[in-house]
């Protein structure tokens, strides 16, 4: 899923870890003393760990029992069509990620948290001087 | 760009997954191959053309708008 260049062991031992984290996290959020921002955070993060753990555990497991399905998971680590799967997946986060930001930063700015919304619009900035950047570089490189 | 992929493989009596095999790819890219979901860089289809003893251009059909 999020780490295609490991092998099933190592992706299995990130989903319990995962999981493991996110278990930790819960009895921070329920019963340590901290406002409601830290509980809220801890809520968020654990509950997200513990998701991302369990899904990760089920889809490893279901892979490992069928010897040609491991076969298969092994031997797309690295061929080109997952390569190019990763790309395409690549760039359209980084699309939808600049659009999301842009609407954040507008939004902030039409609600009066000029800050926030200044920041926004700055790490928009940022990041498209970051990709023409990186345009010119590879476009001279290849 | 469409292939011959398939009909070449089954007149050789392969399945999908000793192709796969053969090329050290999935048996899901091979699916995309054939369906003409992707299209492969020159050198699988370098490969796959040399699997079936063939040129890249009797495996693959470059059409002129493409």
């Amino acid at each position: 899923m999020f780490c295609k260049g490991f092998s099933i062991r190592q992706q299995r031992l990130i989903g319990l870890g995962a999981l493991l984290a996110g278990i930790l996290c819960l009895p921070v959020a329920l019963f340590a003393p901290v406002d409601d921002r830290t509980r809220g955070f801890f809520t968020g993060m654990g509950s997200a760990l513990i998701l991302l753990g369990l899904v990760q555990s089920i889809r490893l497991f279901r892979i490992s029992r069928d010897p040609q399905k491991v076969r298969d998971f092994e031997v797309s680590k690295n061929e080109e069509r997952t390569r190019f799967i990763m790309d395409q997946a690549i760039r359209m986060t980084f699309f939808v990620s600049i659009v999301a930001e842009y609407l954040a930063g507008l939004a902030a700015l039409l609600l009066g948290q000029h800050t926030l919304g200044m920041g926004m619009c700055l790490l928009v900035i940022g990041q498209t001087a970051v990709f023409f950047s990186l345009r010119r570089y590879y476009g001279g490189k290849y | 760009m469409k292939n011959r992929i398939e009909e070449e493989r089954r007149t050789r009596g392969m399945t999908q997954q000793a192709l796969a095999e053969r090329l050290g790819v999935s048996r899901q890219t091979i699916i995309s191959l054939e369906s003409g979901k992707y299209n492969p860089s020159i050198l699988l289809a370098h490969k796959i053309a040399e699997t079936f003893d063939s040129r890249i251009e009797e495996i693959f059909i470059f059409e002129e708008e493409e």
